[in-house]
């Protein structure tokens, strides 16, 4: 009998513990953003593969300076290096895109981009001006854990902003790292529209995950954008002015 | 002649680029023509852009970008330059920039026809394409920016020596014989001659101009002064004399009149209003009394004002885009070529739309007169056959009556094909 009660117990306590240590879809956005690379300043070599639906492949290389700016708001200076008709084209986000500005050499000339631009694609990648100026933190996304298997967690992300081009996104994030493994963004209207995934990463002594190699197909369009890091480098000393329209017109950065 | 010509142009290309192909260069080919179906008159050429930074250390930079073209007429020289230059970045001290020799500098919020760019002289070209448009004369000058923070400046602009407008002297004709009929000049049987009296440029005397540019909150603004002159030429005193034969000998003499102006520059979004942003430029021209004397055959002379007041030039726009789709809405008080009494009111409408792969843009442009009504459409389409690749094919109509102000532009069709190195 002492045995039969013990064992009731055992699996209660295994019940009630299983709930306790099971992680919210909040702690395991908390989770994330703990293991997201922290850096102040960082600059990114890379290349671009834009994929069209034939799957003819073009290349095009460019570099990011980024700057964490407190509160979440990151602005970043983007610049293609390559192919010859996109060259020296710039991109200034200021705080996760308040302003943005292109710079084209051609023109010589500095150009503020609409507010509605920003969700258009940018210099033919899938991404958008919004893609690339923000991340998928729980301040702009109400989440909830939809399941998990041995390896993953499955998350549900609702815009927060009304005018949000996305109704949701399903996220797979690794279990161990913490990192999302793939994002299905649907539309307002419910069908699946883009697919990010993320192929290479590289996990730092002290946890923080960087990604190395991610793409992003956009489904409805049969177009996708791959995007490779060839170097990193963290915490440069850069001048407090250099996320500004001066900086993106200099012929080198 | 002209296969001559080309091997010139084409010599001189390997010549002058060769020991400069070495380095890191980037630019362009474009093949273009352009066929009037009034004039039943066939345009075309070629023309390579090349442009090269050459870092000197990191904070200096020597610029070269030069411009081969080769049209079938009216062309201001096969080989040109747009630019060469010595640049500084966060030099001679770290607040400022500046970039010295021959510049062409864009000032200017608007996309299209700002009346607040016009430090650099322009070429002369029957096409209206953007790309021809945007062409400028590189000048003479210094250009410093002083950045009094991260985002307000002070530009300074200096031009000891003084370059004018490129015009064919056929064109020049073509506007000044209407001005003479009313003293019975037949122009068919005039013999016209232009003398060009040059401003007083020099280093103690040069042109100038001082531009304040920065953020204020949504909107970024520029305000600027220009001292210098008109960079075309206007008659100051024609004398008329009819010869024994009946022919009309007509000799002008032109020269630049000195002009002051005034300019606001802007760019940005209006709170409320998601998605639009407002771009204009407007400039507040000063110019230099100017009266046309005229001696005329039979005795007596007629004066004719050019300039005698103030006048406004503007460009205000709107655009907007959604679904790869823009939307460009513009007003214009006066084009590229009208100054004085002669600016008048424009509206102009663009939309072009980017096809899913990225590979074709077609487009609609529209100007109209809203003093007379004449209009001109352009409707064409970009297409990227390639990395690299860029063919424009545009289709162009006007409608308005004989002597309006678009009315002569006429039915034609131009084809431009592109390939960026």
């Amino acid at each position: 009998m002492k045995r039969g009660i013990a064992l009731v117990f055992l699996v209660l306590f295994l019940f009630v513990a299983g709930r306790v240590f099971a992680l919210t879809a909040s702690e395991i956005l908390d989770e994330m953003e703990a293991r997201r690379t922290q850096f102040t300043t960082q600059k990114t070599v890379g290349r671009i593969v834009l994929v069209d639906a034939s799957g003819k492949e073009e290349t095009r290389e460019m570099v990011m300076y980024s700057k964490d700016e407190g509160e979440d708001k990151v602005s970043i200076i983007f610049r293609f290096l390559s192919p010859a008709d996109v060259k020296g084209v710039t991109l200034l986000s200021l705080r996760n895109g308040e302003k943005i500005y292109l710079y084209m050499p051609a023109y010589k000339k500095v150009r503020l981009i609409a507010g509605s631009s920003k969700s258009e694609k940018f210099m033919g990648t899938d991404f958008s001006y919004d893609d690339l100026s923000g991340g998928y933190g729980k301040e702009d996304y109400e989440s909830t854990l939809k399941g998990e298997d041995d390896t993953n967690y499955y998350l549900e992300l609702i815009p927060k902003k009304a005018d949000s081009k996305y109704g949701k996104l399903d996220m797979t994030v690794d279990k161990e790292k913490f990192y999302f493994k793939k994002i299905d963004f649907f539309d307002t209207a419910g069908n699946l529209w883009k697919t990010l995934e993320v192929h290479e990463v590289r996990e730092r002594e002290d946890g923080s995950i960087q990604i190395l190699k991610l793409s992003l197909k956009d489904v409805k369009e049969n177009h996708a954008t791959i995007m490779e890091v060839s170097s990193i480098e963290e915490d440069i000393p850069l001048p407090d002015d250099f996320f500004s329209v001066r900086t993106i017109q200099r012929p080198t950065l | 002649m002209k296969r001559f010509l080309t091997g010139v142009v084409v010599l001189l290309f390997g010549y002058v680029l060769g020991p400069v192909w070495a380095l890191e260069t980037q630019g362009n080919v474009a093949a273009f023509s352009s066929y009037s179906f009034q004039e039943r008159d066939l345009d075309y050429g070629i023309k390579v852009n090349f442009s090269s930074t050459i870092p000197l250390d990191s904070r200096y930079f020597g610029n070269v970008e030069l411009l081969l073209k080769y049209q079938d007429e009216n062309n201001i020289r096969p080989l040109r330059v747009r630019e060469v230059s010595f640049q500084g970045v966060q030099a001679p001290w770290d607040e400022t920039d500046f970039r010295v020799g021959l510049l062409e500098i864009t000032w200017g919020a608007s996309d299209v026809m700002s009346p607040v760019d016009v430090l650099n002289p322009r070429p002369f070209s029957r096409d209206l394409s953007a790309d021809i448009l945007g062409e400028k004369i590189p000048v003479p000058a210094l250009d410093l920016e002083w950045y009094l923070n991260a985002t307000w400046s002070l530009e300074f602009f200096y031009q000891p020596r003084f370059v004018a407008n490129f015009v064919p002297e056929f064109v020049e004709k073509q506007f000044l014989l209407p001005s003479l009929l009313p003293f019975g000049v037949d122009p068919q049987r005039t013999n016209m001659v232009i003398t060009r009296d040059e401003p007083p440029v020099s280093f103690s005397s040069p042109i100038w101009a001082l531009r304040a540019r920065g953020s204020m909150g949504a909107f970024d603004i520029a305000l600027s002064y220009i001292q210098g002159y008109f960079l075309s030429s206007y008659p100051r005193e024609t004398t008329i004399t009819l010869l024994p034969e009946g022919l009309w000998d007509v000799r002008v003499h032109s020269g630049y009149p000195k002009r002051s102006i005034l300019g606001l520059e802007f760019q940005g979004t209006l709170a409320g209003i998601e998605g639009l942003t407002l771009r204009g430029d407007v400039a507040f021209v000063v110019p230099e009394k100017w009266i046309h004397t005229v001696a005329l055959s039979q005795g007596g002379e007629v004066q004719i004002p050019v300039f005698d007041a103030p006048y406004w030039k503007a460009s205000l726009g709107v655009d907007y885009s959604w679904n790869n789709t823009y939307v460009n809405l513009a007003y214009f008080l006066g084009n590229l070529w009208e100054e004085g009494e002669r600016v008048s009111p424009y509206g102009y409408f663009h939309v072009d739309w980017q096809s899913e792969d990225g590979k074709w843009k077609p487009f609609l442009n529209c100007v109209t007169s809203l003093e007379d009504g004449s209009t001109v459409w352009m409707l064409g389409t970009e297409y990227k056959p390639g990395d690299n690749w860029n063919v424009t094919l545009t289709y162009s109509v006007s409608s308005g009556a004989q002597g309006s102000k678009l009315g002569r532009v006429g039915e034609g069709i131009a084809l431009e094909v592109k390939y960026s190195f």
